[in-house]
């Protein structure tokens, strides 16, 4: 890709530029994994309202996509992430999480096996050379293929009837976690039943060449049912909404991370990501101690009282520091302000009632609330409720 | 399937002299012990070579420097055949014109020698040799025993180290400055401010950095130097020569072994260690015969045990990453030849001539001959250290006859042109040298062998010809040895144990390391047994 680069910028534009800049209205662009993304297209309200109830796209090219390819892709996955990201049948996809040698979350991602041997593995940051690194005894090799696809997330409780109008057909008997292979007019896509927003969604991935054409005909094909197209900002809310804990923001990858802000994934919650009982992988033994010793800290959800964002994002208990608030956000879905919050383990279960520094000084009063923020059982249903 | 005659408490890798130290301790402790050595005869840096019928001569080491005596008493290696015909070998700085200068030895016959070269030096050799033995004191107690620890958690772990800093600081401010000050730094550097004679710094250089990939211009030499130092002043005997050279003693050591019930197999090149639930079940040999044992002691290098034998998969990423990070690079050789008669040194008798005789002219010297193989090129003038082991040890030569072993330090493992025709030209340069220091020398050449570095890999068994399998350097030292995850044989895998010269304190014909996996391997038995 890098010869056909017809833009000379250090922060590159994704394959649907040409689009995303098109709808743009409000021109708020950020940056992820050095690719230019819309961060509000029109306003959060709006596009929050689309995700929850209608029909959202949005440009999901800030993945780092690697294709893995060998006799030994299963055991190589195993050894890396968890000792289950190996498991995924053909046409499944799950949730992985690789960890450094002493337990430190790296990143979490999604290992998508669309073919017996077309193994893809899509994280929020470029850690090729931790890949590569992990392949030593193992038949496997690892391309960096991010710059060759394209990816874009269809999402809302009408995303599916929305990609049957567009000719995605067949998609109705897709489970959660499925991933299919179909034909787009000529074009071919790969569609990934996930939404990391917690509602229903679809990921399409296509060839950069044909972007353009399967995001358009995707587009007109489903006008009857408005797709909106979301930004980077509402994404990140709905993740916040489902629960999910974010890299950069809830933690920071192993590999660059201070001492002090290294997780594991058991202080995430994410420990259903990792079978402690299986073979070794990397990071297994320090998860292990950790378990047997218990975590230090925890990665929590909160609710806060009152409409205003609080000013500092320190969580006191009585008098004493507990934890620090990681994620914060005025959930439409709640109506309330919910967050990410990392605690003192010491602090959990005893006493829930916390508190943190409003706006105007005065102490805002928070809980412990138990994750996800929203729930939608369309998610999780085959078929999906049609909207 | 595993046959019942298949089954022991603990099985070995390695059939060198730090493998039979690992069989005859575990077997003398009650336990039913395998070795399984390669190639077809045990001992790999221990080995004789017969240059002519009749004639042997240590194929690689030709000293076995700081074997602890304790461990000789307690194997009851003499009753085995050992037989030690000196103990604290001496070094001599030998020079062609015959002024040359015995070290070690006794300190007022150096000064007496160092006189005949410069006065200044002689006064100050006294104040030099106790600096370096300061040193060399400082870390001896490292030497010993387990490394410390890097994060201690134990009290009496905390305690190990507070006992060495104030072992240290109770030595008085200059000594504890000093050490701070040298051990980072370099041996030329050191050598040049303390003294003027160009033939002992020459001496003391090439002492200073045989086994080392670096001259003695480097930075941390120094602590090369020390380490190495301490390595013989650990063992109570410095460096000894035994009869039959150090073949003698890994023959005693296999006997020792078997006398207890250790089984030795040669010609059983080991194809992988099998590994369940993060445990050593056993070995597998590449005739697929498997043997069981919950305990394995691997000598060789950490890194073909861990990556090749074990395979990366059992081991988390990051600790293949540092374990194929280890510096490996051996870069001695070996000529050994077959002399008719005692070759005529100027104004050496056999007393001399029976200590270590370090050639080099001068620390310049010493320091141009290191440079070449940093590069690929064969030093222009080697310097070497060489022994004649047949003046004090009949049973190597016939009445008469003598053979000499020399050490070449500083030639590349892999050389520019290829080793077929650098070979050739690597023993044509030794011997002329040699020649230059006896003249009669070359003329009583009856048979001679060359070992490049790639020969020692592949004749003895010697990874990348390097002795100490992984550079010794501060950061490949002490509880950094082999990788910090690994040291003291605390590793991820339990059951198994690395007891070559990989791992704490290093290679040398010490048997040290062994002796730790061996402790570490008798307490892992006996809590598995609890």
């Amino acid at each position: 890709m890098t010869g056909d680069r017809t833009w000379d910028l250090a922060v590159q534009p994704t394959p649907l530029h040409l689009r995303t800049s098109q709808f743009n209205v409000a021109n708020r662009w950020t940056d992820e994994l050095g690719w230019t993304l819309p961060s509000v297209y029109s306003s959060i309200a709006s596009e929050h309202a689309a995700l929850r109830n209608a029909c959202t796209m949005s440009d999901l090219t800030a993945l780092a996509t690697y294709s893995l390819r060998g006799a030994d892709v299963g055991s190589y996955l195993n050894r890396l992430a968890g000792g289950t990201a190996g498991t995924v049948k053909v046409g499944a996809s799950r949730r992985a999480v690789m960890c450094d040698d002493r337990g430190g979350l790296i990143a979490e991602g999604v290992v998508m096996r669309a073919d017996t041997a077309d193994w893809k593995l899509t994280l929020p940051v470029r850690c090729l050379d931790w890949l590569t690194l992990s392949a030593r005894g193992f038949d496997c090799d690892i391309e960096d293929v991010s710059d060759h696809v394209c990816a874009f997330a269809v999402e809302g409780p009408s995303s599916c009837a929305a990609l049957l109008a567009a000719g995605f057909a067949g998609l109705e008997a897709l489970r959660p976690g499925g991933v299919r292979q179909l034909k787009v007019g000529s074009a071919g896509v790969t569609v990934m039943r996930r939404s990391a927003t917690g509602g229903l969604g679809y990921e399409v991935r296509c060839a950069v060449s044909d972007a353009l054409f399967v995001f358009d005909r995707t587009r007109r094909g489903a006008e009857l049912f408005r797709p909106v197209l979301a930004g980077e900002q509402v994404r990140s809310l709905a993740r916040l909404e489902a629960g999910h804990c974010r890299l950069r923001t809830d933690y920071e990858s192993a590999l660059i991370a201070r001492e002090v802000d290294r997780r594991s994934p058991l202080e995430l919650g994410l420990g259903h990501l990792v079978n402690l009982d299986v073979g070794p992988f990397t990071g297994k033994a320090a998860l292990v101690r950790q378990k047997r010793e218990g975590a230090h800290r925890a990665l929590v959800g909160i609710e806060l009282d009152g409409a205003s964002l609080p000013e500092g994002r320190l969580l006191s208990m009585s008098t004493e520091i507990v934890g620090r608030i990681s994620s914060l956000g005025w959930s439409p879905a709640r109506k309330r302000i919910i967050g990410l919050a990392d605690v003192r383990a010491a602090s959990l279960g005893v006493n829930r009632q916390l508190s943190a520094t409003g706006s105007d000084g005065r102490p805002v009063s928070a809980r412990i609330v138990p994750r996800p923020f929203y729930v939608c059982p369309n998610a999780h249903r085959t078929p999906p409720d049609a909207h | 399937m595993t046959q019942p005659n298949n089954s022991f408490d603990v099985a070995i890798v390695g059939g060198g002299h730090n493998g039979l130290v690992a069989a005859a301790l575990l077997s003398k402790a009650g336990q039913r012990v395998v070795l399984c050595e390669a190639s077809s005869r045990l001992g790999s840096a221990t080995t004789a070579t017969t240059l002519l019928p009749g004639m042997r001569v240590p194929q690689c080491a030709h000293v076995v420097s700081g074997f602890p005596m304790a461990l000789i008493r307690k194997l009851k290696l003499k009753r085995h055949g050992l037989a030690i015909l000196q103990k604290n070998m001496p070094r001599v700085a030998l020079d062609p014109d015959g002024r040359h200068i015995p070290l070690g030895s006794s300190l007022k016959a150096s000064r007496e020698a160092i006189f005949h070269w410069s006065s200044r030096d002689a006064e100050a050799w006294s104040k030099f040799s106790a600096k370096l033995d300061a040193l060399t004191a400082a870390v001896t107690p490292l030497y010993r025993g387990q490394a410390p620890q890097l994060m201690p958690e134990a009290f009496s772990d905390k305690l190990a180290w507070i006992r060495h800093y104030v072992r240290e600081r109770r030595r008085g401010r200059s000594s504890f400055q000093d050490l701070l000050k040298l051990m980072p730094s370099n041996v030329a550097d050191f050598l040049d401010l303390a003294l003027e004679t160009d033939l002992l710094k020459g001496a003391l250089a090439l002492e200073a950095s045989l086994g080392s990939y670096h001259g003695p211009s480097a930075p941390g030499s120094m602590f090369y130097w020390s380490w190495q130092r301490a390595s013989e002043a650990s063992g109570r005997g410095g460096a000894l020569q035994v009869e039959g050279g150090p073949a003698g003693l890994t023959d005693a050591l296999a006997s020792a072994a078997t006398s207890t019930g250790a089984e030795l197999r040669v010609s059983s090149p080991v194809a992988s260690i099998m590994v369940q639930n993060e445990r050593t079940t056993g070995i597998v040999l590449e005739n697929g015969d498997e043997i069981a044992a919950p305990c394995v002691i691997s000598t060789i290098s950490p890194k073909t045990t861990y990556l090749d034998l074990v395979g990366a998969g059992e081991l988390d990423a990051g600790l293949v990453r540092d374990i194929e990070n280890i510096r490996m690079r051996g870069t001695s050789a070996k000529v050994n030849l077959a002399l008719k008669q005692l070759p005529a040194f100027a104004k050496a008798d056999e007393t001399l001539l029976a200590g270590r005789l370090l050639l080099a002219p001068g620390l310049m010297d010493v320091e141009r001959a290191s440079n070449g193989q940093k590069y690929g090129a064969l030093p222009h003038l080697p310097v070497m250290e060489v022994t004649i082991p047949s003046v004090l040890d009949e049973s190597l030569t016939p009445e008469g006859r003598h053979v000499l072993s020399a050490t070449i330090p500083f030639v590349p493992f892999e050389v520019d042109g290829g080793w077929d025709t650098a070979a050739g030209k690597l023993s044509q340069q030794v011997i002329k040298t040699l020649g230059e220091y006896a003249p009669d020398l070359p003329d009583l050449i009856m048979a001679q062998e060359t070992l490049t570095p790639p020969e020692i890999e592949s004749r003895c068994g010697i990874e990348k010809a390097d002795w100490h399998q992984g550079e010794i350097a501060f950061d490949q030292a002490l509880m950094m040895r082999p990788t910090p995850q690994l040291a003291n044989n605390n590793g991820p895998l339990k059951g198994l144990f690395v007891g070559g010269a990989g791992s704490h304190p290093g290679g040398g014909l010490t048997g040290r390391p062994a002796v730790n996996a061996a402790d570490a391997a008798l307490h892992y038995i006996k809590e598995q047994r609890r």
